[in-house]
């Protein structure tokens, strides 16, 4: 089947090879070139060479504030930032972030999707509202939730309070960007809401990409819905759940504005608190790069970020290219 | 630019116009310059700075052409104050900067080391000393980069109608910290279990490594070692310091709770504090934010002995960069020392919430009816600049009060620690050392102490 699918859809490529323009142009390598020169063009003077120069710069003194040219330093800012504490922290930190704030998004949004792909009727407005915070400015959004996590005042603990009198309960209120257990949460939670929508229109057209003939031979058989889930749906799913999981924990490792909107005027005007809490890697990069202006060392930041998202979008990508049993 | 070789009758009526606007300038150190080639001088300002909502730049600017230099041009470009802090030192790097800009003393460690900044000849550093308070402690290694044109120090703010419920007048004033925390204690309202709804005394937690950093300077400590290598937070006095901000808080009879409302110059106005530990520019946030809001003012509280009250600020004035031209940098220096010591334009300083360095003005009766500037001049002369220090040792600080008040997970001796632990790490890591000597130029220096670090 597949075959005569490609065979159906196949280009009718005969035609283009003889017509003049191809003979003109070079024939089939050149176009090949002339199709890709416009991205490889775009990523060595926007993506290659600037890791190059970053590259090159994290092994010198490199400062923008400075008239003098960099020192070469060899391994000094590599030597730095591992035994900087800081550096650990904020690795730790950012990677409990991706891994709680995918974690809890996919979890919502697998549900969600396939509630809403089984929608005979408003599939498309309930689509459209879960969307609409991914549109929204994360500024904004960052100043709304701020002000619901009050310790006083906010609205969450306000209804929390109210319910606490209400049966007669005895607990302290939670203080969401306060407490250094509950502040990388709260933001989590902020961009778990923020980028749910994303989450479950990229799993609905996964889910509709599946054909409807496996269910019903499932029923057929005797399937319940969790055997169906957990042997259609689920495998079937499989490169889309992927594909979420390699870009989201690529993004959410770099994780930055949620955490500056929200937390960084609290602890002093400085990126991290409480108790450094909420440093993230990409956070002290911003401190060291554009507060403190140390290029060299900034460079030195960005790359072990660099390698960091590599592996695992490597890992991630290993597993999506596994053989799995169901 | 090249040199005039014969003065023309025009030339000869603007040096003698030039020299009768310049006679009629009382206590203006400054010469008018030769009249010579044109100069344009490209000027940078953040466009959200005060300065440009108060005092109009292109007006000072065409004043300065008609009083002092007619054949100085000016270029003005403005870029909000985020942007403009990137932008500038990027550009001034890269030779394509301003000959003149806005500058902030925040920045004065990196803008010298890397070149930036061009240091004031020392003639005109001569004229400058003779008006203006302040140039001292803005010497560095004998040269003077940017002077202070306003000071800036700690008060107490209340609200007016809290203190008129209470009963209280200007007789009560505190002038001790005891005093200070019983009327705190009398002005808090609290709740059936005893938790503060309405803090007496809101000490500025959030960011309280301001608050703690005046106790500690009123316990007669230096806040960085004489060479400049290392810290004094985790001391004697640095305890007690943080010792009283934690039983203001969590005390047995506390008057502040840090969760009642995220900022004091927010928690005033609102009337969730009857008073406040503040800066001057709080007066300036309420005109435009709180303008219904009455409040008050009155100099910091100290403890018995106290050889200095607080830390003392500035507003920096105007800088150079050293990359501009002879003629640029000449002009440049005839702008900001004229603008420095203009009366009218350094009156709008007490605007701001800043005593004008200027000394002329300390007894002027337009900033003395400011209250918060009356206030900051009773303790102006024992305030202490503690130095250009890189910028993340003020990070270092905030986590003092950090992990006290807004983490709550460490005790006073581990937060002390913790934030002595950073901040050394942060002095010895600098490559030079602008700091250190410069707290030992406060007035009360003589009486402070280089303390022991607890270990």
């Amino acid at each position: 089947m597949t075959n005569s699918i490609q065979a159906d859809v196949s280009p009718p490529l005969p035609q283009v090879q003889e017509s003049l323009w191809f003979k003109i142009f070079g024939g089939k390598k050149a176009l090949l070139i002339y199709a890709l020169a416009p991205t490889i063009i775009f990523f060595t003077i926007f993506w290659i060479y600037p890791l190059g120069v970053g590259f090159l710069r994290s092994f010198t003194n490199w400062s923008p504030m400075s008239i003098h040219a960099p020192e070469y330093v060899g391994f000094a800012n590599y030597e730095r930032a591992f035994s900087d504490r800081m550096v650990g922290t904020a690795i730790v930190n950012s990677l409990r972030f991706a891994v709680t704030t995918v974690g809890l998004r996919l979890a919502i949004a697998l549900p969600f999707a396939i509630m809403l792909n089984n929608l005979r009727r408003g599939r498309g407005c309930f689509r459209l509202i879960y969307f609409l915070p991914v549109v929204t400015s994360v500024i904004a959004a960052g100043v709304v939730w701020r002000f619901l996590y009050l310790p006083r005042n906010g609205i969450l603990n306000t209804v929390l309070a109210g319910i606490r009198d209400l049966f007669g309960m005895n607990f302290d209120l939670p203080r969401y960007l306060q407490d250094p257990n509950l502040a990388l949460l709260s933001v989590s939670v902020m961009s778990v809401w923020r980028w749910l929508g994303f989450a479950i229109v990229i799993l609905m057209a996964g889910l509709s990409s599946i054909p409807t003939t496996f269910y019903e031979a499932a029923r057929i058989d005797g399937a319940n819905r969790f055997q169906v889930f957990r042997h259609i749906t689920l495998p079937l799913l499989r490169p889309t759940l992927i594909f979420l999981l390699v870009t989201e924990v690529a993004s959410e490792i770099q994780v930055f504005t949620e955490v500056f909107v929200m937390i960084s005027r609290g602890s002093g005007g400085s990126i991290g608190g409480p108790a450094n809490s909420t440093l993230t890697i990409v956070g002290l990069f911003y401190q060291t790069a554009f507060k403190n202006f140390e290029f060299g060392y900034a460079s030195a930041l960005a790359l072990i970020i660099f390698v960091i998202i590599s592996a695992f979008s490597l890992f991630q990508l290993w597993l999506g290219r596994r053989n799995w049993d169901y | 630019m090249s040199e005039q070789t014969h003065v023309s009758r025009r030339d000869f009526l603007k040096l003698a116009g030039g020299a009768v606007v310049a006679a009629s300038l009382s206590g203006l150190p400054l010469a008018v310059t030769a009249q010579g080639d044109e100069v344009t001088l490209v000027f940078w300002s953040p466009n959200c700075d005060v300065e440009c909502e108060q005092i109009n730049i292109p007006e000072w600017m065409e004043r300065f052409r008609q009083e002092v230099n007619g054949n100085v041009n000016f270029e003005l470009s403005g870029a909000p104050w985020g942007d403009y802090w990137t932008r500038l030192p990027l550009a001034l790097a890269g030779g394509t900067g301003p000959d003149l800009y806005f500058f902030h003393a925040n920045w004065m460690q990196q803008f010298v080391d890397g070149g930036l900044v061009e240091a004031w000849p020392e003639e005109r550093v001569a004229q400058l000393r003779e008006v203006l308070d302040g140039i001292d402690p803005m010497m560095i290694n004998g040269k003077l980069y940017a002077f202070n044109e306003g000071l800036d120090t700690n008060v107490i703010y209340y609200g007016k109608k809290a203190w008129e419920d209470a009963g209280l007048t200007d007789d009560d004033i505190p002038t001790t910290w005891d005093e200070l925390v019983a009327l705190a204690d009398a002005l808090t309202e609290r709740d059936s279990n005893g938790a503060p709804v309405r803090a007496g005394f809101d000490a500025n937690l959030r960011d309280g490594r301001w608050t703690w950093v005046a106790l500690k300077y009123q316990m007669g400590e230096f806040l960085i070692s004489e060479d400049g290598r290392r810290a004094n937070i985790h001391t004697e006095g640095g305890q007690k310091a943080a010792q009283m901000l934690w039983d203001w808080e969590f005390g047995e009879n506390p008057v502040g709770n840090i969760d009642l409302a995220p900022w004091t110059e927010d928690a005033l106005p609102t009337e969730i504090a009857a008073m406040g530990f503040g800066f001057g520019w709080f007066a300036d946030y309420w005109r435009s934010d709180y303008p219904d809001y009455e409040w008050g003012a009155f100099p910091l509280p100290a403890v018995d002995g106290a050889p200095a009250i607080s830390k003392a600020g500035g507003w920096t004035t105007m800088a150079v960069n050293a990359q501009a031209s002879d003629a640029a940098k000449s002009a440049a220096f005839d702008v900001i020392q004229w603008h420095g010591t203009d009366p009218d334009l350094m009156r709008f300083r007490a605007l701001g919430g800043q005593v004008p360095t200027l000394r002329s003005l300390r007894e002027d009766p337009d900033i003395l009816a400011s209250p918060v500037v009356s206030s900051m001049l009773a303790n102006i002369d024992k305030t202490v600049f503690f130095g250009f220090t890189p910028p993340d040792f003020e990070s270092a600080l905030a986590q003092i009060t950090d992990l006290m008040f807004v983490a709550q997970t460490s005790t006073v001796d581990e937060a002390l620690a913790e934030a002595q632990l950073q901040a050394d790490e942060i002095l010895a890591r600098a490559e030079n050392v602008y700091w250190g000597f410069q707290e030992r130029t406060a007035t009360g220096a003589n009486e402070m102490v280089n303390p022991e670090i607890v270990e």
